[in-house]
């Protein structure tokens, strides 16, 4: 279970967050809808501290960290708790795929090489990419790293995964194949909270829906109460726009 | 012709030449191994702006960029065993100061210098890999040494290495000042010889032609080196139209 209450970042006088409480429970998958700028990033990028929020508290499991006086342990507690997937994917360019997965397996949780390398080999069947191991990033395709990417995630077995715009970077025809990745995730159960401009996904896929705006949590609820029965005008503008979108399908 | 350049005395040269090549390259080895652990050290504390460490760091690379090779050898030569001798007085220690080969000062001094021009380069290299590449590193888990170690620094090499290549061989030029402290590496004994044989242009000619002859064989070694660090980029990617 995952908790973040009162949580506030500002860069410089840009005040980004301004008190977001949010609730995710075990096997759930959110999703933060919302404008650019809006700080769905910030917010992610908050949990594992990437940025270190202002004021605010974290809790994930049985670990509850206050960000103003987070410990250098507490914050390494906390990314062992979360991984991520990044919108520009951020594969280890200096090591091939298997190699990528295996690299947190190894210097993190430990594992001989050779037990890190079978998990690793199985993650990557996972995602469909059984027969790239030996690839580097620099041969692989877009769609291929950021699978390898969530491969990486979900090998730590983490809490929860962060996803931070996933799809963004990526060519139209390659989205499909990563969402659905994405979605056998969800199926077996683990907690995701996803920043995404995929509607579609949103909807199938998300237990709960959270849309930012101005550093805010504007509207939140299940996809149904959120993207059907919507009650701020902030969250109905910005779907209308999104729904123009010849990229959103529908269902 | 035999009086303007005496061949055969030239060719005798190569062989007393030779035999110090060691003296050269040990020299350059051992500052180049030192400088690069001493420049790695000077260009983190200037990326993670260490205080006090990183504003000091930003003054020695300034003076030993901004002084000449020649005094820094002078310096190191007079100066270290002037510092000996103070803290010999002052806390009684009992080091033969008279015992320290002179080449020991040749190896502070060149350490000294090349490391504040391979920490720039560092810095740099460093600075040049992506962001992203930390962040994902702390994404799963790891410390930031452990990022910046088997994730950074690697792929720092291959973006420094051409770098490191030109100062290697620039330091393998520079090891001629070393006689002027007298020791005698290539250049010392081509003068050594030359003084002997009375014929000069030969010695230095020949010389020449042994520092060039090191020189290639280290732009080839960098050039091997460069291929292998450089294996996970470059390759054809086969991103989709």
């Amino acid at each position: 279970m995952i908790r973040l209450e009162q949580l506030r970042k500002a860069f410089h006088h840009n005040q980004v967050l301004k008190g977001i409480d949010l609730e995710v429970r075990k096997g759930e998958v959110v999703v933060l809808l919302g404008p650019s700028g809006s700080g769905k990033s910030t917010l992610l990028r908050c949990i594992n501290f990437l940025e270190r929020a202002d004021r605010g508290s974290i809790r994930i499991g049985d670990l509850e960290v206050d960000t103003a006086a987070a410990s250098r342990t507490q914050v390494a507690a906390l990314r062992r708790k979360t991984t991520m997937v990044f919108q520009n994917y951020n594969l280890f360019r200096n090591k091939t795929a298997v190699e990528n997965v295996m690299e947190g397996l190894m210097v993190v949780k430990r594992l001989p090489a050779r037990e890190a390398r079978d998990h690793a080999v199985r993650c990557l069947e996972k995602v469909g990419l059984a027969d790239r191991l030996r690839y580097f990033p620099s041969q692989l395709s877009g769609g291929q790293q950021q699978r390898v990417g969530i491969a990486r995630a979900m090998a730590m077995d983490p809490e929860v995964i962060l996803f931070d715009e996933p799809t963004s970077s990526l060519d139209p025809e390659v989205v499909g194949g990563v969402l659905q990745v994405m979605k056998g995730l969800a199926r077996d159960g683990m907690t995701m909270m996803v920043v995404t401009h995929e509607m579609a996904f949103a909807r199938e896929v998300a237990n709960h829906v959270a849309f930012m705006d101005d550093g805010k949590v504007v509207e939140a609820g299940t996809p149904d109460q959120v993207f059907e029965q919507t009650r701020q005008d902030r969250t109905r503008i910005f779907l209308q726009r999104v729904r123009r979108d010849p990229a959103f399908i529908d269902p | 012709m035999g009086n303007l350049f005496d061949f055969p005395f030239f060719l005798s040269t190569f062989g007393d030449l030779a035999r110090v090549v060691p003296v050269t390259l040990k020299i350059a080895a051992v500052a180049m191994l030192a400088s690069l652990a001493a420049g790695l050290a000077v260009a983190l504390a200037r990326i993670y702006k260490v205080p006090v460490l990183s504003q000091a760091a930003a003054a020695y690379v300034s003076f030993a960029r901004g002084t000449p090779m020649l005094v820094q050898i002078y310096l190191s030569y007079y100066g270290i065993p002037l510092a000996m001798q103070f803290l010999q007085e002052k806390y009684g220690w009992t080091v033969d100061v008279s015992g320290i080969p002179a080449i020991v000062f040749i190896y502070f001094a060149f350490t000294f210098n090349v490391a504040a021009y391979l920490s720039e380069t560092i810095r740099a290299a460093i600075l040049a890999v992506d962001k992203g590449q930390m962040e994902a590193a702390l994404s799963v888990g790891m410390s930031s040494l452990e990022g910046m170690r088997r994730i950074v620094l690697p792929q720092a090499l291959a973006v420094a290495l051409p770098s490191f290549g030109n100062t290697a061989i620039a330091l393998v030029k520079d090891t001629s000042l070393a006689f002027m402290i007298s020791v005698v590496e290539l250049m010392g004994e081509a003068k050594i010889l030359g003084a002997r044989g009375l014929r000069f242009f030969e010695v230095y000619v020949a010389v020449a032609l042994v520092y060039w002859g090191v020189c290639i064989i280290i732009e080839r070694l960098v050039a091997a080196a460069e291929k292998r660090v450089r294996r996970f980029e470059g390759q054809s990617a086969v991103r989709p139209a």
